[in-house]
């Protein structure tokens, strides 16, 4: 091997150490926000141990394993259920954020980096997609949920949009709610919608349906239907029985969030989303109305849903159902 | 010989790149575990500039926030001079652009103070001079009042740091040596801190006095942008006059010839067709960023409904 061998060896290997993206250790630092040093580090280690987990996953192209980690049951569901649909890793080895304090005395540490690889199955255009995680654990700093935040894009809608969510929890806590509502229709999640649902919330569906005419002429007619929540959620198990390989995906973009007018339901709010459905047999796009009630925190009911073909459409908006005694 | 030159170029540029980037997340880090800093990350798999955007409307928020424990009353001139003297680190990684902003606690307060206590010397002689053509019409006419300074200095919260003690030195870089650019505003002009009737806007139409107009936010100007009719002009000026960060107005057929101004040109319906901003003489369309000329503007629009304002 001659000196000019050496030397261009020498330069392919100093090369390819920037090149390669070696297995990521994720360190996690919490700044701010926690004053019990035995909890802090706590969450430290069990989350830099579950981040270090999911990037060798991702780079050895395998499902994570969860042995060495003592998770609860929900948080290995969500992610393996993330993992099935987009295998994802976290792009910083070094974490550091605020740990932020929920009602009901639990913890939450947000803004975790993730890339998502999404591929054509989801309905979604394969490729990458930036997602920020949001894990939340109890007062002794043992994980209880591991979730996705809503899209950035639709969170930076929210904050445009300005003046009904100064408050930051509160924004946070209906964002991360109806992104939970969302990944519950991806991921089967019955029981969540099940404990979501008021007992007597108004629901209205809305079902692309394509006719014909006598004439022969194509053309597709909305039927709206209004149902109980017993009677939503017997159907919803149906189509989620059915739906063996996966292939429901409920994709929102565009939100818009009113706080009720009326003072005395001041922790009611109305969301309106502009959501794609798609499953392996229909799919559809509209407007969905959400009316969220945040008297507790910590089990927030929905007391309407209404789908809508066109936003502009007798447009439900939350002063719509001032009086909801009646 | 020239061969081997060549790969040990590449190797060295690849080498450096990874350590600015190493560098810069280091920085990032040690700013996010200070506690005397507020900071945001915009994020976005566009483009750098739709990150930054999203950061500064974060960093807003992220102000507000933390100011609702530290400032009773309007916090407007508070975010908008933070948002203009914090800090930024651009970084990419794969196709993600991200923008971290940050700024520290204690310029957020003190950075206003100072402000207001500058321009009170001001006000007296300038209340003389101020002239209101339209609201006249409407309402009688009434000089501002001077504001004691010891009540308005009840707003400001004293600069002392909330924290001090950091757990790492934090070093500052504004100007950064590494591979991005780091920027940082020039300070805006003075906030005028005064108490005034409601209806009253304390505008000075005088076109050639002195250039301390300034640009405001592209999300400003975007915002500035959207609106629609004269009607729609009106509320939003009164708006900026509330908040105090209205400067002057007037006709366009008397507009200032320096600093910043911006202007919305309307048609006999009263509908804006035209948004401008307009710099030491030079004319920029404010949507598609085109150079316009306005020699004939008060021949094309109607000078009822069209319009100059400028910003503090």
């Amino acid at each position: 091997m001659n000196a000019k061998s050496i030397f261009t060896l020498f330069i392919a290997g100093f090369i390819s150490l920037f090149m390669t993206v070696p297995c990521q250790a994720v360190e996690v630092t919490i700044s701010d926000g926690l004053s019990n040093i035995a909890v802090k580090t706590k969450i430290e280690q069990s989350l830099s141990k579950l981040l270090t987990e999911i990037n060798a996953a991702h780079e050895q192209k395998r499902n994570p394993n969860y042995g060495m980690l003592q998770l609860p049951t929900d948080v290995e569901t969500t992610i393996s259920a993330l993992w099935d649909n987009s295998p994802f890793f976290c792009i910083d080895d070094q974490i550091v954020e605020k740990c932020l304090n929920t009602s009901g005395g639990k913890l939450q540490i947000r803004n975790i980096p993730l890339m998502l690889h999404s591929t054509e199955n989801n309905g979604i255009a394969e490729g990458e997609d930036y997602q920020e995680a949001v894990v939340t654990f109890d007062a002794q700093g043992n994980m209880l949920s591991f979730n996705l935040t809503i899209s950035r894009q639709l969170y930076m809608d929210v904050l445009k949009q300005g003046l009904d969510l100064t408050d930051r929890r509160y924004r946070e806590l209906i964002l991360d709610w109806t992104e939970q509502f969302r990944t519950a229709y991806n991921e089967h999640n019955i029981n969540f919608l099940d404990a979501v649902f008021s007992d007597d919330a108004l629901i209205i569906t809305g079902r692309v349906m394509q006719r014909k005419t006598a004439e022969g002429i194509h053309y597709s007619e909305t039927v709206y239907t209004s149902q109980s929540k017993a009677q939503y959620l017997a159907a919803l198990k149906k189509v989620f029985n059915n739906d063996k390989k996966n292939l429901i995906r409920v994709v929102f973009d565009e939100i818009k969030v009113m706080r009720h007018p009326n003072p005395d339901y001041n922790k009611m709010y109305g969301v309106t989303l502009h959501q794609k459905y798609s499953s392996g047999s229909y799919n559809d796009d509209g407007h969905l109305f959400l009316l969220w009630d945040f008297t507790d925190e910590e089990h927030p009911k929905i007391h309407v849903r209404v789908w809508q073909k066109d936003r502009y459409d007798n447009i439900m908006m939350a002063f719509d159902f001032d009086d909801l005694n009646k | 010989m020239i061969h081997r030159l060549f790969l040990l170029c590449i190797a060295m540029t690849l080498g450096i790149s990874v350590w600015a980037q190493k560098s810069q997340t280091e920085q990032i880090n040690q700013i996010k575990k200070d506690t005397n800093y507020l900071y945001v990350t915009g994020t976005s798999m566009k483009s750098e500039e739709e990150s930054y955007n999203n950061a500064q409307i974060m960093l807003a928020a992220e102000i507000e926030e933390w100011l609702k424990k530290e400032v009773k009353g309007d916090t407007k001139e508070y975010i908008a001079k933070a948002k203009q003297n914090a800090g930024i680190i651009k970084t990419k990684i794969g196709p993600l652009f991200r923008t971290f902003t940050y700024i520290k606690k204690t310029e957020i307060l003190s950075g206003s103070k100072n402000g207001i206590n500058n321009k009170l010397k001001a006000d007296t002689t300038s209340q003389k001079k101020i002239i209101d053509k339209i609201l006249r019409k409407k309402t009688p006419a009434k000089a501002p009042e001077t504001v004691a300074q010891t009540d308005t200095t009840k707003k400001v919260v004293s600069p002392t740091p909330i924290s001090t003690t950091t757990d790492a030195n934090v070093t500052k870089k504004k100007e950064s040596e590494t591979v991005n650019v780091v920027e940082n505003n020039p300070s805006p002009s003075e906030i005028k801190e005064v108490s005034q009737p409601k209806n009253i806007l304390p505008v000075q139409v005088q076109p050639k006095v002195s250039n301390t107009s300034v640009a405001v936010s592209r999300d400003e100007e975007i915002n500035i942008a959207g609106l629609l009719s004269a009607n729609a002009v009106k509320k939003y000026l009164s708006r900026q006059n509330q908040a105090k960060r209205l400067d002057r107005y007037g006709e366009i057929t008397d507009y200032p010839k320096q600093g910043t101004i911006y202007m919305l040109l309307s048609d006999y319906h009263g509908i804006v067709r035209q948004y401008i901003r307009v710099t030491d003489g030079k004319a920029i369309n404010l949507k598609n960023g085109s150079s316009v000329d306005i020699t004939n503007i008060s021949k094309e629009y109607s000078t009822k409904y069209s319009i100059w304002f400028t910003f503090k």
